[in-house]
């Protein structure tokens, strides 16, 4: 019985890649969230037992989306006729899924077609609560992995990444300016060069 | 249906189903419902279960644990004390105080509660809630005093 959509095949994760990354924005932000307020948080990547132990630490409702698959999928469909918001709500398919405080972004930007970037922001802003925080780490060299990568949080500051195998891809170097023109709606908070070659962001949905 | 020593009858049921009611209650013991078996309804009791088979519907054990097992496919509304899933779920799992996805297993569906552990390679899409008190079913059948009784679900 098949109960679960989960249709793109696992990586093949004998041969991943994994790295691990500083996350000193992510740090910073953390430091924001206290114990007083209860906290909506979506991880749009798969479920990780590190990450759900991490977040425990915080009063919230912790959402996994696991909808990589689904909007990588969606773009390999794409025609010219490119929708001005993407229907993220039904891709995900969880309940009550609304006012966010805070979204794990971490790698799909980077996968993303460059006309998707602006339909997924806008679905992404119609998910969260004014002021929520949207945290991605963006590639700023010429070459990035095959594939997105599955990360786990070890601490505030440190993340494991594991990347699929395969040959290195183009990555999309976007620069900040491009990505706030991209990404209406959205104002940078932080910005953080890592020495991985990732580019740490903290949006705030305005 | 309930049977501790076998479970390859090829039985399929539809009924609430009161644990109780089949097997005298024996703290400590656990009844299994082998990989044959299907359940559509209601399942409620007082001791721990076992679960290999396939479930749809509501399962009523609040005081107990609840496991399924890399054979069992839920579809089901779980209330427990402890909730282990090997197997598949989609539904929603309410543990008083800890439910467990091991590496096997594939849930679809909301968690609440105060614990949740999730094994590396566990496949899970859904929310999960350790701030807020397991839900209480909207009615609980009274398993004490009542028998048995079939219920078309």
């Amino acid at each position: 019985m098949a109960i679960f959509s989960r249709h793109v095949e696992k990586q093949n994760k004998s041969h991943a890649n994994r790295q691990l990354i500083k996350s000193p924005a992510f740090s910073s932000l953390w430091q924001v969230f206290s114990d007083e307020q209860k906290y909506r948080i979506l991880d749009l990547g798969a479920a990780s037992g590190a990450n759900i132990a991490f977040f425990s630490a915080l009063r919230c409702k912790l959402f996994v989306g696991d909808v990589t698959p689904t909007i990588l999928s969606y773009q390999k469909s794409l025609t010219d006729d490119v929708p001005a918001s993407l229907l993220l709500r039904d891709m995900l398919d969880l309940d009550d899924l609304s006012e966010l405080d805070l979204i794990m972004c971490w790698d799909i930007i980077n996968y993303l077609d460059t006309r998707l970037i602006e339909p997924f922001s806008a679905g992404l802003h119609q998910l969260m609560a004014k002021g929520g925080y949207l945290h991605a780490f963006i590639y700023t060299q010429k070459e990035m992995p095959a594939g997105p990568g599955t990360y786990q949080i070890l601490d505030s500051s440190q993340m494991n990444v594991e990347y699929p195998a395969g040959s290195k891809i183009p990555g999309p170097g976007y620069a900040l300016r491009e990505l706030e023109r991209r990404m209406p709606g959205f104002t940078i908070k932080q910005s953080r060069l890592l020495l991985s070659g990732m580019q740490e962001y903290i949006f705030t949905r305005q | 249906m309930f049977d501790k020593s076998t479970s390859n009858d090829k039985s399929k049921a539809t009924t609430k189903t009161s644990a109780k009611a089949r097997t005298k209650p024996d703290m400590g013991q656990s009844t299994t419902i082998g990989t044959s078996i299907k359940i559509k309804g209601e399942l409620s009791g007082e001791e721990d279960l076992v679960i290999q088979g396939n479930v749809e519907g509501t399962i009523l054990l609040q005081e107990n644990s609840v496991s399924v097992g890399e054979h069992g496919k839920i579809q089901a509304d779980v209330y427990a004390k402890n909730i282990t899933i090997q197997g598949e779920l989609s539904g929603d799992l309410h543990g008083a105080e800890k439910v467990t996805v091991t590496r096997s297993g594939k849930v679809r569906g909301n968690i609440i509660a105060p614990r949740v552990v999730l094994e590396d390679g566990a496949s899970f899409k859904g929310s999960i809630d350790m701030d807020s008190k397991p839900a209480v079913p909207a009615r609980i059948p009274d398993t004490a005093n009542t028998p048995a009784k079939a219920k078309n679900a």
